[in-house]
């Protein structure tokens, strides 16, 4: 992974952003380390990256700004970091290039290398990752966020996808019967989905893949100091 | 023909049909409308007497923003008069200055006003029935029943004001007062009547609050007068030319 960190002060992001599900969800530095957890037959595992130039540079940068914490990576590879209690967000920098979690044992998720996975299979790696978003009934993509204001809070819901009728093929073979829903777009355009498994519980499925180059002039919703 | 701008405060969007006034034509005439239901079905009343300068000012809003005469309108609580206008499959709400009407309309004999009296003439005391047309501005009684808020369409700063496509403001009393004892005053008399659960209140052209609550029969809601709201415990008028 390649990681081009922003000029400090850090500019705040306005943009496309998912606030965090508990404690565990998303990417975190732990440890000292850049990782997601994943949840296995096991139990709960911290799944971390594969230690390259990127993602050290990274994990120095937020551990002398923040110790620690959650970071989002947007689709577009614009990497935000939530400050406290999520009421503001920067952008830290932007990433390219391959990135490879390393789980127990001999489980590895290459997010460049998953053609071996097909849409509607299982999800091999963390479900809690990426920016939330709901796929429509034609395959588009929107996502809605909000900012805390002085008045209150403003949302925006934007159209962040077009119409994509194989990404909803996708969506279809991971939750049979419907044509709209949740769905998570991770690092490299992945898009995921929690699917009910015959026991009820959830599970993340695959979808399929949208290219990070569609997500274009997502530079109006950076605001420099 | 003059200029007219988009309106920089709440738009009532999603509401009942109650909620509106209208403008439509009756017996040759263009007057004043509500959507009256006691539970006896849904029926239109006209105001009684001439208001033909709020008639007019609509029509002309209407016209000169790319709708036909007639529709609905709102007059909230600063006296501002906000025209909808249908605008590629959503409405635009914009100003239609200042009006200060008293509206009355003649309902089975008797005539009905959207002041805070009763059909005796008596005024009314929080907790009693509504029984006068609905028009009115949506807010919130938040969850928990301790702030209240509206939901708005954002606009741009510059003048004239455009519409920030897909954003929404949601605007906090807590936020706009920052006084929690401001914010305790505004809310009791809605909490009063709605509880924690909070809920959508209305509040009129006379600032009169009053909120629907399930009659219990599955079939119909009454509407409860809930009080005055005090301007000094209130969201701040919008900036208007």
């Amino acid at each position: 992974m390649i990681f081009q960190p922003e000029a400090f002060p850090f500019p705040r992001w306005l943009g496309p952003y998912s606030p965090a599900r508990g404690n565990n969800s998303g990417f975190r530095i732990r440890g000292g380390q850049l990782g997601a957890h994943v949840v296995t037959d096991g139990g709960r595992e911290f799944w971390t990256a594969q230690q390259t130039r990127g993602v050290l540079d990274l994990v120095q940068l937020i551990k002398a700004h923040w110790q620690g914490g959650r970071i989002v990576f947007l689709p577009n590879g614009f990497v935000v970091k939530p400050l406290q209690k999520e009421t503001e967000r920067v952008l830290i920098g932007r990433v390219s290039d391959a990135l490879t979690l390393n789980g127990d044992g001999c489980h590895v998720l290459d997010f460049s290398n998953l053609r071996y996975l097909t849409p509607g299979s299982s999800w091999p790696g963390p479900g809690t990752i990426g920016l939330e978003s709901k796929i429509r009934s034609d395959g588009s993509l929107t996502s809605g966020w909000y900012r805390p204001t002085d008045y209150g809070q403003e949302e925006t819901q934007e159209v962040i996808a077009g119409s994509n009728a194989s990404l909803l093929d996708g969506f279809q073979k991971a939750r049979p019967g419907e044509n709209s829903g949740r769905v998570r777009i991770t690092v490299g355009g992945h898009v995921i989905t929690n699917g009910d498994e015959r026991d009820g519980s959830l599970q993340p499925h695959y979808v399929g893949r949208v290219a990070p180059s569609i997500f274009r002039n997502w530079e109006r919703w950076i605001e420099g100091r | 023909m003059p200029e007219y701008s988009l309106y920089r405060g709440l738009w009532p969007q999603n509401v009942s049909k109650l909620a509106k006034y209208g403008v439509r034509m009756v017996n040759g005439e263009w007057k004043v409308t509500v959507h009256y239901d006691l539970g006896e079905g849904l029926m239109y009343l006209a105001v009684e007497g001439s208001e033909t300068d709020i008639v007019d000012r609509v029509n002309q809003i209407k016209q000169a923003c790319g709708g036909q005469s007639g529709g609905v309108f709102y007059i909230n609580e600063y006296h501002h008069l906000i025209v909808p206008v249908a605008h590629d499959g959503t409405s635009h709400y914009f100003y239609g200055g200042r009006v200060n009407p008293d509206f009355t309309f003649e309902f089975e004999g008797a005539l009905l006003t959207t002041k805070p009296i009763g059909r005796d003439g008596q005024p009314l005391s929080p907790g009693d029935p509504w029984i006068g047309p609905r028009p009115g501005i949506p807010y919130v009684l938040a969850a928990g029943g301790n702030d209240i808020y509206f939901e708005t369409p954002a606009l741009t700063d510059v003048a004239p004001p455009s519409v920030r496509a897909g954003v929404t403001r949601k605007v906090m009393l807590s936020k706009v007062l920052r006084d929690p004892a401001l914010v305790a005053r505004a809310v009791r008399p809605i909490w009063e009547v709605r509880g924690h659960h909070g809920g959508r209140f209305y509040v009129n052209e006379h600032g009169s609050a009053f909120t629907p609550v399930d009659r219990g029969d599955g079939n119909c809601l009454n509407y409860i007068y809930c009080g005055q709201i005090d301007p000094a415990a209130w969201f701040s008028e919008p900036p208007v030319l």
